[in-house]
C-alpha cells in the first residue's frame, strides 16, 4: 500500500475510486532543472556540465508489485528520494552484451493511484540525459598512449559503438626533460585541434572535449587552443577505426606521451 | 542548430578560463551604423566560467553556421545582472561593442586642420615718419600690394626703395602662421648684403622676430625663392592694422596677425615679388585620422582614410565617438566598427553604399534560399514613414551667442539645383518640400562650427563649413523618411551597416497590393540573435536615407555636446571685460527695437 490523498484543510478527500476514479500522489520535482540551451542541448546546473549533443528524456512506466503495502512504499520512498539527482543510467540489450550507460538526472518519479493500487502501484519515471550517445567500457576503454618522438605520429583507435563518440579526453606529457611547444591531432573524421603554449617536462596537457577545458599541469589553458573553424565539436572519434595523427613541437628529453581517452558509444 | 560559444577574453583578446561559456541560452548583438552597438546574453550561474566574467572583459560568441564557425559578434562586459528568483539562477550579461572603447577618450579641444599655404589677407606698404614716432609719414599713404597675394602668379609688384629705412612691408593673415614663402618674378637686384628686419606685435610695441631666412643668397635678402620660417611667437597678437600702432585712421579694418619688414642697410632694387603666402591651419581631408590618432591604443582607421569633404572644426571635449560623429555630420559621410577578431577598426566609407548582394524576400523556396548567400527569407516586415522631423529650410547658427552667434552671412557658397540660400535672411531651402508641404523652418544649431578669430577669413571660411553642414542637414530633414524594420532568416551572409539590402515584399489582398517594397534600402542597424532554440536571426533597420530617426537620447546628446562646446571657443567678448553693472537699466519703448524696446 502506498500512498493516498485523505485531506485538505480539515476537509476529507473522498478515496473511493470507482471504476474511473484515480489520484495523482507525491511526484515531486527537480529542483534547478536543466536550461535548455540553442541547438536542443542542455546545461545542467547542479553538474555545471553541458550537454554538446541533443539531450534526450527517457520514461520507464513500471509497475510495483507486492502484497506488502509497507514494501510498495519503501520503493516508492527511495524513487522520490532521488528526485533530481544525477546519476548513471543503464541499458542493457537483450543480448546480453555490454551495458551501456549515460549520465542522466531522475526528473521525477510519479505515481497514479488507482484501485488496483492495492497490490500493484504504477509508477512513472522520467530522465533527462545530459547529452546523447549511450557509452559503453566506463569512459575509459580503448584507451591508447603513444609517444611521439618525431614530428608526426600516428596511431589507430576503434570506436565498438555505432555513433561518432565527442567525449574525448586527450592528455599529452612531455617525458622528462621535454618542454613541448605545441600540440595537434587530428583524424581523417575530426577537424585540426591544436594548442600552443609550454608544457613543462612530465606535466599534463588536458584537453577535455566533453567539458570544453583544457588544462596546463591543472592551470585554465584555453588562451592556447585554437578551436576547429568548420565543427563545434572539439574532436570526435567516428563509430569503427581512426587514425589519428598528432604532431608536437617539442625540445630536450625523449618526447611527448600521448593519451586519447573514449568509451564506445552507442545509439 | 548549433550550439552556443562565448570566450571570455582581456581586451587584448586572450582567452581567459579553461574553456568558453557554454551555458548561454541565447545571444543578441546589435551593430549600427555611426553609432556603438550592444550585446546581450543568458547564462547559469553555474557555469564553470562564470567566475572570469569580469566586468570590462571582451565575450566573443560564435556559432556554426553553414558549416564554418563564425563569429557573431564581440562585446565589452559592462553589465552583469544576476537574478536569483530565476530556477535556477541566471546572469544576464550586456554591454557594448568594442566601439564603446572610443567613448573612453576626448579629442582635448582638437583642431581638424592641417597646414597649408594661403595667400595672406592683406600684403600692403607704408612709409613711416623718419623720426621714429611710428606715425605714417603722410596720411595714408597706403599701398596695397595686390600682386602678391590675389593667387596668380603672372602679376607681380614691383617693390623698390633703395636705403630707406622708413619703408614697411606690412602681411596679415586672420590666423597666426609660422611661415612665408615669396615667389619672385624678379630677385632683389642689389649686390650689397643687406638683410629684412622682421617684426611683430607684442600687444605693446613691435618687437624683433627670430626667423630663417630662406630667400637669402650670401647675405643678400630676397634673393631666391624661399620662405621665412621661424616659431610662433608666444605673444604674437592681432590688432587693427596700423591703427593701434599709429594712433591714425585705420589703412584697413583688418584684424590680423601682422608681419612688418623693412630693410637693414642698403636697397630693396627691384624686388618683383608673384606671389606671397603664409603657412597656416586650413581645412583638411584628413578629419578622421586627427581624431583616430587620439583612440586608445590599437585602434586604426581603414577603408577610406580622408574624406570627400575637406573639414576645419574645432573640436571641444568630445569623446573620440562623438568627434567622429561631428566630422561625419559635417562632411555628410558615414563610419562603422569594422575589422575582424577583436581588430579594433573604424571603416571610414565616405557616402558609398555597398551593395550587400543580398536580397531579403517575403516569399520563396526555404531550402533553395538557405543554399543561396544571396537570398534570405523575411519573417516579419514593419514599414514607417516618417514626417515628423520633415522641414523645408533650415535656419542655421554656429557657436556664439546673440548676435555674435555664427550664421550663413559670410558664406561664399551657392545653392545647388533645388535648394535656395539666403544669406542675409540665415536660411536654406529646398524647393520641392516646400512646394509640396509648405513653409516647415527649423533652428538648427552647430555649436563646434566657429570661427578661429573675428577676422573676416575666418568668419568666411565658418560660415562656409555651417552651409556644409546645413546642406546635408536639409538633404536629409527635407524628405519623407522612410525606415523598415525587419526580421531575416536563412541569412548566411554577414550584412554590415551601411551596406543596402535590397527587399522584395509583394502582398497582396483580393488581387489588390496592398504592399509592395521593391527598393535597395541602407541598413542602419543589423541585430544577429540566436534564440534559444537555437534559431539564428538578424533584425535589420534598414532606410532610404543614411541616418537614424532622431529619438529623444539623440537631442539630449545634442544638447551635452554643444553643452561641451561652451569652452571650445574663444567669445567675441572676454569675460573679464564685461562691467558689471552699476546703474539702473532704462528700458525705453522704441519703434524700431528688438520686440519693441529699446534696451539702454
Amino acid at each position: 500500500m502506498a500512498y493516498w490523498l485523505t485531506a485538505w484543510n480539515g476537509l476529507t478527500i473522498p478515496t473511493n475510486l470507482g471504476d474511473r476514479g484515480s489520484m495523482d500522489i507525491a511526484a515531486g520535482v527537480a529542483d534547478a532543472p536543466m536550461i535548455q540551451l540553442p541547438g536542443g542541448r542542455v546545461f545542467d546546473p547542479l553538474g555545471s556540465t553541458t550537454g554538446y549533443r541533443p539531450s534526450a528524456q527517457f520514461t520507464a512506466r513500471v509497475l510495483i508489485v507486492s502484497d506488502v503495502p509497507t514494501t510498495i512504499k519503501t520503493v516508492l520512498d527511495t524513487w522520490q528520494a532521488k528526485i533530481g539527482a544525477v546519476g548513471t543510467l543503464t541499458r542493457t540489450p537483450d543480448n546480453a552484451a555490454t551495458a551501456q550507460t549515460i549520465s542522466a538526472r531522475l526528473l521525477s518519479a510519479s505515481v497514479n493511484r488507482t484501485l488496483m493500487g492495492a497490490k500493484i502501484v504504477p509508477l512513472t519515471l522520467v530522465f533527462q540525459a545530459i547529452a546523447l550517445p549511450w557509452q559503453s567500457g566506463g569512459g575509459t576503454a580503448n584507451l591508447t598512449k603513444a609517444t611521439i618522438s618525431a614530428s608526426n605520429f600516428t596511431s589507430t583507435v576503434t570506436n565498438a559503438g555505432n555513433v561518432t563518440q565527442r567525449t574525448v579526453q586527450i592528455s599529452a606529457t612531455p617525458a622528462a626533460g621535454t618542454t613541448m611547444t605545441h600540440f595537434q591531432i587530428s583524424s581523417a573524421t575530426a577537424p585540426l585541434l591544436q594548442w600552443t603554449g609550454s608544457v613543462a617536462a612530465t606535466k599534463i596537457l588536458l584537453i577535455d572535449t566533453s567539458a570544453r577545458e583544457v588544462f596546463n599541469d591543472g592551470v585554465a589553458a584555453y588562451s592556447g587552443l585554437t578551436p576547429p573553424t568548420t565543427s563545434e565539436d572539439w574532436f570526435a572519434i567516428a563509430a569503427g577505426a581512426n587514425l589519428l595523427t598528432y604532431q608536437a613541437t617539442w625540445s630536450g628529453g625523449t618526447g611527448v606521451n600521448v593519451s586519447v581517452g573514449f568509451a564506445d558509444a552507442w545509439g | 542548430m548549433a550550439l552556443l560559444r562565448i570566450d571570455v577574453q582581456t581586451t587584448a583578446g586572450v582567452q581567459l578560463g579553461y574553456g568558453p561559456i557554454t551555458s548561454a541560452s541565447n545571444w543578441k548583438m546589435t551593430n549600427r551604423l555611426g553609432r556603438a552597438g550592444e550585446f546581450t546574453f543568458q547564462m547559469s550561474l553555474a557555469d564553470p566560467q562564470y567566475p572570469y566574467l569580469a566586468n570590462r572583459v571582451l565575450v566573443r560568441a560564435w556559432q556554426l553556421i553553414d558549416g564554418t564557425m563564425t563569429q557573431l559578434g564581440v562585446g565589452i562586459v559592462d553589465s552583469v545582472v544576476e537574478d536569483s528568483n530565476a530556477n535556477p539562477s541566471t546572469a544576464t550579461v550586456s554591454g557594448a561593442n568594442l566601439m564603446r572603447e572610443l567613448t573612453w577618450r576626448s579629442v582635448k579641444g582638437l583642431l581638424i586642420s592641417e597646414p597649408g599655404y594661403v595667400s595672406p589677407d592683406d600684403v600692403h606698404k607704408i612709409t613711416l615718419d623718419s623720426s621714429g614716432s611710428g606715425a605714417e609719414a603722410s596720411p595714408n599713404n597706403y599701398i596695397q600690394m595686390t600682386a602678391t597675394f590675389d593667387g596668380n602668379a603672372a602679376t607681380n609688384y614691383d617693390l623698390n626703395h633703395a636705403a630707406d629705412a622708413f619703408q614697411y612691408v606690412y602681411i596679415g593673415f586672420s590666423r597666426a602662421f609660422k611661415e612665408v614663402k615669396f615667389h619672385f618674378n624678379q630677385v632683389n637686384q642689389t649686390v650689397v648684403a643687406t638683410t629684412n628686419v622682421v617684426q611683430y606685435f607684442n600687444g605693446t610695441a613691435w618687437v624683433s622676430l627670430t626667423y630663417t631666412d630662406g630667400t637669402a643668397v650670401a647675405g643678400i635678402c630676397w634673393k631666391q625663392n624661399g620662405s621665412w620660417t621661424f616659431t610662433v611667437p608666444t605673444d604674437w597678437v592681432p590688432l587693427v592694422q596700423n591703427c593701434i600702432a599709429t594712433g591714425a585712421t585705420p589703412d584697413n579694418n583688418l584684424n590680423d596677425y601682422w608681419l612688418r619688414v623693412h630693410m637693414a642697410g642698403w636697397a630693396w632694387d627691384h624686388v618683383k615679388i608673384d606671389e606671397i603666402t603664409v603657412l597656416t591651419d586650413v581645412a583638411t581631408l584628413t578629419g578622421a585620422q586627427l581624431i583616430m590618432a587620439l583612440a586608445p591604443a590599437g585602434w586604426t582607421l581603414t577603408g577610406y582614410t580622408t574624406t570627400l569633404t575637406a573639414a576645419y572644426l574645432q573640436l571641444g571635449d568630445e569623446t573620440i565617438l562623438e568627434a567622429l560623429t561631428n566630422l561625419a555630420t559635417l562632411v555628410g559621410e558615414q563610419f562603422r566598427l569594422t575589422g575582424t577578431g577583436t581588430a579594433r577598426e573604424i571603416g571610414w566609407i565616405r557616402t558609398d553604399q555597398t551593395d550587400s548582394g543580398v536580397i531579403a524576400m517575403r516569399n520563396g523556396d526555404p531550402t533553395s534560399i538557405l543554399a543561396d548567400p544571396t537570398r534570405c527569407l523575411i519573417s516579419e516586415l514593419h514599414t514607417t514613414k516618417d514626417s515628423y522631423n520633415l522641414v523645408s529650410r533650415v535656419i542655421p547658427y554656429g557657436a556664439g551667442s546673440g548676435s555674435a552667434r555664427l550664421t550663413l552671412a559670410s558664406t561664399t557658397r551657392t545653392a545647388p539645383a533645388g535648394y535656395t540660400l539666403s544669406a542675409a535672411s540665415n536660411y536654406l531651402k529646398f524647393d520641392a518640400t516646400e512646394v509640396t508641404y509648405g513653409q516647415v523652418e527649423k533652428v538648427q544649431v552647430w555649436s563646434n562650427i566657429g570661427p578661429a578669430t573675428s577676422a573676416s577669413a575666418d568668419q568666411v571660411a565658418a560660415a562656409n563649413s555651417l552651409y556644409d553642414a546645413a546642406l546635408y542637414w536639409l538633404s536629409i530633414n527635407a524628405l519623407v523618411l522612410n525606415t523598415y524594420a525587419l526580421v531575416v532568416y536563412a541569412l548566411t551572409t554577414a550584412l554590415r551597416p551601411g551596406d543596402t539590402l535590397h527587399i522584395v515584399w509583394l502582398e497582396v489582398v483580393d488581387g489588390v497590393a496592398i504592399r509592395n517594397v521593391d527598393a535597395n534600402l541602407i541598413i542602419l542597424e543589423a541585430a544577429t540573435t540566436v534564440d534559444e532554440h537555437g534559431t539564428y536571426a538578424v533584425a535589420l533597420t534598414v532606410s532610404n536615407q543614411p541616418f537614424f530617426p532622431p529619438t529623444e537620447d539623440d537631442v539630449l546628446a545634442k544638447l551635452g555636446g554643444a553643452l561641451k562646446h561652451i569652452s571650445a571657443f574663444t567669445q567675441p567678448t572676454a569675460l573679464t571685460s564685461l562691467v558689471s553693472a552699476t546703474a539702473a537699466i532704462t528700458v525705453t519703448p522704441t519703434r524700431t527695437g528688438f520686440g519693441g524696446l529699446n534696451y539702454s
